[in-house]
């Protein structure tokens, strides 16, 4: 199958046993790869109601038709599984250089599914692929696992890892790779801790069929032609996503001590400008990337290392927390990174833990004594440790804001801020209207990245609510996945502005087979409609109240910076699900029709 | 040789639209990025960054003749005009 590796390895870490079976031609045609046959496999091969930290769920790790080729970006892998954070979808996606090495081994897909009795890693070299023993990891960080296990090895094999947060369940563990990338979102890192998956490490030697090398040769280098011809790639390349830190901070969407603001009166030390002078020392970028917009940077004051911070770490360890310090931030970043917890939802947890406690509803003696103050790098790293670790008030903000304000009660669900469970990454939403239903409506709960549609809050109007704004969103969320299916970044496209058309002949010249980006965007809601009926199907009663944003955004305007005095009414987040509904084919309920269903291939699966 | 007069506003990305495809444009010295942008038809929430000659400047800068200035906007996925047609709506 031009394009593809051809075979699925899967695992079974239950009995040991590791086998391959073709690719099928229709999962490749109906879902092309990535995120598509993430959520293929995971409907058909998850059991209902599995418990997400069970043997039944699976985790499955895909690569796409781009990835590991000559293709801007050509690196991003897709791990899904049912997430231990919402019960619901779960897909984070991976950078750096993991996926090729999949590609390279003659693989699209890697199952995993049952559970380890004992600490295993997953070695793959080529055609040959074994479980061995790491009880020897078993406790320790994600670079210094991937240290030992690239000298083991050799530098040309990809590790990917959790720490102690997978090891230990935390809702919100990632899994780690290339000294400081991460899948971040969903929880990942938890089925594979609870898979006793400690890491893999991969390295593959196959070539990877072309349909026509000539047309593929020539359409990759015109994608990387206009990569290096855009007028933005210098300042993308400086700043990478912490451009947008004083941007965020000027237009009210920093979320500031635990989103009760959208500015911060400390963020000029946060910013990209200020983080490239104190501590950014190089560049780094993906696999075939040719605008590397990773940073790597250096804290004098502890003598460390890390890749970053990326803005949504600025945003939710730095402002979100009162932190003025890009050092204290970078540093809080790394301990998430060894640890193996996504630094979006522990910045929420920790934020919302230290509200509880300005608020009296958590005291000194839910906090093993430890005053809880916004703007306290002590408090942030402690806290960091103990939920990675589980210990002491790290076990409640291990499961996340949204059970563990469940279990605290007194209204501190008021001030949770997640969707279906997963916390908001770092755009506040109190006057951003497209931005906040596309947090609503987003398949795996408050992320971002399927619609950055807060640039269009601000071109027409950010507290209207018309049709157009959802069409935008819509829009967004069934075309910029696609990018996660087919394995490549979708950064060039964003924030260097290349003609998305550019990626069609790329595409065919690969696979062999012609498509538009009116097919692909029908891919993208074939995939966005059984994301929605993965949830319901999980979930008792799924349906509108689901999508309901953190009652923050319509409860409680803030008191300073551009937006204060702001919100979105109920009336108007309740306007908006009903033009979303309709313009998606749902019904009023917020699930797809039969209609729906059947125009998209999907009345079998429903 | 007589000092250059006016600043030049570089235009990165999908801004290029609002000066009629050109890469950068020439306005007067004394007014603020920010009523350039005004007088460009360009909403100043839209920039993500003002680098004046070389440095990170807030939207408040006072232009000076020679100046050479570059704008980025944020752009969040092609630019405005491309990704509304295609959503089949108007903006």
């Amino acid at each position: 199958m031009n394009g593809y590796g051809g075979t699925i390895l899967r695992v079974n870490l239950t009995e040991g046993r590791i086998t391959r079976e073709r690719t099928p031609d229709a999962v490749a045609r109906d879902f092309l790869g990535g995120r598509g046959f993430g959520v293929h496999f995971l409907f058909q091969e998850v059991p209902k109601g599995a418990d997400p930290l069970g043997p039944e769920n699976t985790l499955i790790i895909s690569s796409g038709p781009f990835a590991g080729m000559l293709i801007p970006g050509g690196g991003k892998c897709d791990f899904t599984c049912k997430s231990p954070l919402t019960g619901g979808y779960a897909s984070a996606s991976l950078g750096g250089l993991f996926t090729a090495e999949i590609k390279y081994a003659g693989l699209d897909s890697i199952i995993l599914e049952g559970s380890s009795p004992r600490p295993v890693l997953l070695f793959i070299d080529g055609d040959k692929a074994e479980l061995r023993d790491a009880s020897s990891l078993w406790g320790k960080g994600t670079i210094t696992v991937e240290r030992a296990l690239k000298e083991e090895f050799g530098e040309e094999f990809q590790i990917a890892s959790i720490g102690p947060g997978g090891e230990n369940l935390v809702s919100f563990a990632s899994i780690n790779h290339d000294w400081g990338r991460q899948a971040g979102r969903g929880g990942v890192g938890a089925v594979m801790g609870a898979k006793r998956l400690k890491a893999i490490a991969i390295h593959g030697t196959r070539s990877v069929p072309v349909a026509d090398v000539e047309a593929y040769r020539a359409a990759g280098l015109a994608l990387f032609k206009a990569c290096k011809d855009a007028p933005g790639l210098k300042p993308w390349q400086s700043y990478g996503t912490t451009i947008v830190t004083s941007w965020c901070d000027e237009v009210g969407a920093l979320p500031t001590r635990n989103f009760r603001a959208g500015s911060f009166e400390g963020a000029a030390g946060l910013y990209g400008p200020v983080m490239r002078e104190k501590i950014v020392i190089t560049d780094k970028g993906c696999f075939s990337c040719p605008s590397p917009c990773g940073k790597y940077s250096r804290m004098r004051r502890f003598g460390t290392y890390v890749e970053g911070p990326e803005y949504e770490t600025i945003g939710l360890i730095g402002s979100n927390l009162g932190i003025s310090d890009i050092e204290v931030v970078a540093q809080a970043n790394l301990l998430c990174d060894e640890l193996g917890i996504d630094t979006i939802s522990t910045g929420n947890a920790i934020g919302w833990a230290i509200e509880c406690f300005e608020r009296g509803i958590l005291t000194l003696a839910d906090t093993d004594g430890l005053e809880l103050r916004f703007g306290d790098s002590q408090v942030v790293f402690t806290l960091i440790e103990k939920i990675a670790r589980r210990e002491g008030l790290g076990r409640l903000l291990a499961e996340g804001v949204k059970r563990a304000s469940a279990k605290v009660g007194q209204g501190s669900d008021r001030f949770a801020i997640h969707v279906k469970g997963m916390e908001q990454s770092a755009y506040a939403t109190h006057s951003a209207t497209a931005m906040l239903l596309s947090y609503m409506t987003c398949d795996v709960g408050a992320h971002h990245n399927r619609a950055w549609a807060i640039t269009y809050d601000l071109q027409v109007g950010r507290d209207r609510v018309v049709p157009e704004k959802v069409a935008r969103v819509i829009w967004l969320q069934n075309f910029r996945p696609m990018f996660d299916v087919l394995g490549a970044c979708r950064l060039q496209w964003v924030e260097l502005d290349i003609d998305r058309e550019l990626y069609v002949p790329a595409l065919e010249a690969i696979t062999g087979v012609p498509r538009t980006w009116k097919d692909l965007e029908t891919v993208g809601e074939r995939i966005w409609n059984l994301t929605r009926l993965f949830w319901a199907r999980e979930n008792d009663g799924f349906g509108r109240e689901w999508d309901l944003p953190p009652p923050r955004f319509y409860e409680d305007p803030p008191a300073t910076g551009p937006t204060a005095g702001q919100i979105t009414s109920l009336d108007d987040v309740q306007r908006l699900l009903d033009m979303y509904y309709e313009q998606r084919g749902w019904t009023p309920d917020g699930l797809p029709t039969p209609q729906t269903l059947s125009r998209l291939g999907l009345t079998e699966v429903a | 040789m007589s000092a250059p007069t006016g600043a030049e506003l570089r235009l990165i990305g999908s801004l290029k639209t609002y000066v009629g495809g050109r890469e950068s444009v020439t306005v007067e010295a004394g007014q603020t990025v920010r009523q350039a942008l005004a007088a460009l038809g360009i909403r100043p929430e839209i920039i993500a960054l003002v680098i004046a000659n070389g440095t990170q400047q807030p939207k408040d800068y006072v232009l000076k003749d020679g100046d050479s200035v570059e704008l980025l906007a944020v752009i969040g996925g092609g630019s405005p005009s491309q990704a509304v047609n295609r959503a089949g709506v108007q903006q």
